[in-house]
């Protein structure tokens, strides 16, 4: 026989590491193998020599009221301290929610006082009409009484220019 | 010799605080990890003080102990990384120490322990094959303590010390090796 298994596969037998299709293999071998059958022995051997020397130590009374006097203390410390931050988490902000809805308000307003506005203007736009027309009313146009006294106004204007021309021209 | 396991609504207990939660876990763990801290020690005020150590560590580390898959042995392996790491930093001291000690200091130390054990072990078959793991290097006691005397699986072994589960294997077959020799030359000896 010359594939023997290697000695840490030998080893996880013994321990029973090995899953059932190796256990199996290496099994099979160990019937055919004196070599390995001996190695594996050995080292089930030392397994069990230190098992049987094992000595059992019991804990003394006075170490577990120590430990537990002080675990107690430990742990109600730390219960405490739980408790404490879960009070804090639960605490509700100092200033609470004024800072969370300034903004929305804000643009609230914003939106409350354009909207309108755009609404208005979009609607002047859609019914404006484009065709040339009159950029001054009737109702906007001088009387005529109005126009007369213009006329008389321009006519006493140029009198006076033509004077002056005259008067200019002598000189 | 496995522990039970506890289950995870206990471990979730615990990390809340909980002290019945705390005790059923010390019922659960404490003589195992106290046998796994004397083995190493080899001294018994010392294994008293970690065990302690190692229960109040667990409170006050409770909030990283991560839920992830299989929580109930992630816990136990969690329980005994705490308690190694322990003895770990319990060996550096005890080497720097033994540095600067005078001989006389030394002397001393050595037969509070050999007392110790002399107290503890009664017949000489026990007493060799404890010296004999004695002297094994001390990552191999480790491996030892956890695998053959706490039943714990590779995977477990291998989250306590962080090391690859190729090492932990290569490791305790290091130490199967070297103790069979050991006890080979021994009883060759005897003969």
């Amino acid at each position: 026989m010359t594939n023997h298994p290697h000695h840490l596969i030998l080893q996880s037998y013994i321990e029973q590491e090995l899953n059932p299709s190796q256990e199996m293999l290496i099994h099979d071998h160990l019937g055919q193998c004196d070599r390995c059958s001996n190695l594996a022995l050995d080292l089930a051997q030392v397994d069990r020599m230190i098992l049987a020397n094992s000595i059992s130590f019991e804990i003394p009374r006075r170490v577990e009221n120590d430990l537990f006097t002080q675990a107690n203390l430990l742990l109600a410390k730390k219960a405490e301290k739980k408790q404490h931050i879960e009070q804090l988490h639960f605490l509700p902000p100092a200033r609470p929610k004024i800072f969370q809805l300034l903004p929305l308000a804000a643009g609230l307003a914003l939106f409350l006082y354009f909207y309108p506005f755009k609404l208005h203007s979009y609607n002047n736009l859609q019914s404006f009409d484009f065709s040339p027309t009159l950029i001054v009313s009737e109702n906007e146009l001088p009387t005529a009484s109005v126009m007369a006294t213009r006329d008389k106004e321009f006519t006493e204007i140029e009198h006076f220019i033509t004077i002056e021309e005259e008067e200019f021209n002598e000189n | 010799m496995e522990s039970e396991l506890v289950s995870k609504e206990t471990i979730i207990a615990f990390k809340n605080g909980e002290q019945n939660a705390f005790k059923i876990i010390y019922m659960a763990y404490s003589k195992a990890i106290y046998q796994h801290l004397i083995r190493l020690t080899k001294n018994q005020v010392m294994a008293d003080e970690m065990l302690q150590e190692t229960f109040l560590l667990s409170i006050n580390k409770s909030a990283f102990f991560n839920l992830r898959e299989n929580p109930e042995r992630e816990f136990r392996a969690w329980l005994y990384r705490l308690a190694t790491n322990l003895v770990i930093d319990y060996f550096r001291k005890e080497k720097s120490k033994n540095k600067y000690k005078t001989d006389q200091q030394f002397n001393s130390i050595n037969l509070t322990e050999t007392s110790l054990e002399q107290m503890l072990i009664e017949d000489e078959t026990k007493n060799e094959v404890i010296l004999q793991i004695r002297r094994l290097p001390k990552s191999q006691q480790i491996l030892i303590s956890l695998k053959i005397f706490q039943g714990l699986s590779n995977i477990e072994i291998s989250r306590i010390c962080g090391l690859n589960i190729n090492a932990v294997k290569q490791g305790l077959f290091r130490a199967r090796a070297g103790l069979k020799k050991r006890m080979q030359l021994n009883m060759e000896e005897i003969r």
